[in-house]
């Protein structure tokens, strides 16, 4: 699964290790997750989404 | 996502009843005529004890092993964990058929025993080394 949230810490100057600390999610957890190795739980993608202030759709894309 | 870490009186509890229990094997394996399974088993239980503690110590600057050994690992680590203790079961329960089969013709108990554990101890470092680089 694809998604934007490189580009959304990017946007917002964040490391992956304080994007991490914000979410309660390792430095690596990050990383997986930016590099589809690892899809978030419901929860942590809510989680995400919210800390973007957007939506999952909108952040993560199934192709 | 992440999962509250155990108190350090918790921890120490855990040293101390693995110590107990490891006492236990030994005493029970030596008393059972087997000394040399009894000192393997203090070998290797101290070096796991000492190992414990040293996760525990590192914490959470420590990698996905020492998060998940000091309880705050997150959802990614504890599936890793998982993932990682079912391929040790399934190779154990493979290596345990073999060594039923094995003692059909009349191998050492103590022989299939430590095939038995050393498999799954090898089959949980290398599985989850390899599912942590894998992501």
């Amino acid at each position: 699964m694809n998604n934007d949230v490189r580009a959304l810490r990017e946007s917002r100057g964040l490391s992956q290790g304080a994007l991490g600390d914000a979410l309660g999610v390792s430095r690596q957890t990050v990383n997986s997750i930016e590099t589809g190795k690892y899809d978030p739980s419901l929860p942590l993608a809510i989680a995400i989404a919210r800390y973007f202030e957007s939506t999952i759709e909108e952040i993560f894309h199934v192709d | 996502m992440s999962t509250k870490a155990p108190t350090t009186l918790a921890k120490l509890l855990g040293i101390i009843s693995g110590a107990a229990a490891l006492t236990i094997v030994a005493i029970v394996a030596s008393a059972a005529g087997h000394d040399g399974f009894a000192r393997g088993a203090v070998v290797g239980g101290v070096a796991m004890l000492v190992l414990m503690a040293v996760l525990w110590a590192r914490g959470t600057r420590g990698g996905a092993a020492a998060r998940i050994a000091s309880g705050v690992a997150d959802e990614r680590e504890q599936r890793l964990f998982r993932d990682a203790s079912a391929d040790a079961g399934l190779a154990m329960f493979v290596a345990a058929t073999g060594g039923a089969i094995w003692a059909l013709f009349d191998a050492p108990a103590i022989a299939v025993a430590g095939i038995v554990l050393w498999t799954g101890l090898i089959t949980f470092a290398t599985s989850f080394a390899v599912r942590t680089r894998r992501g």
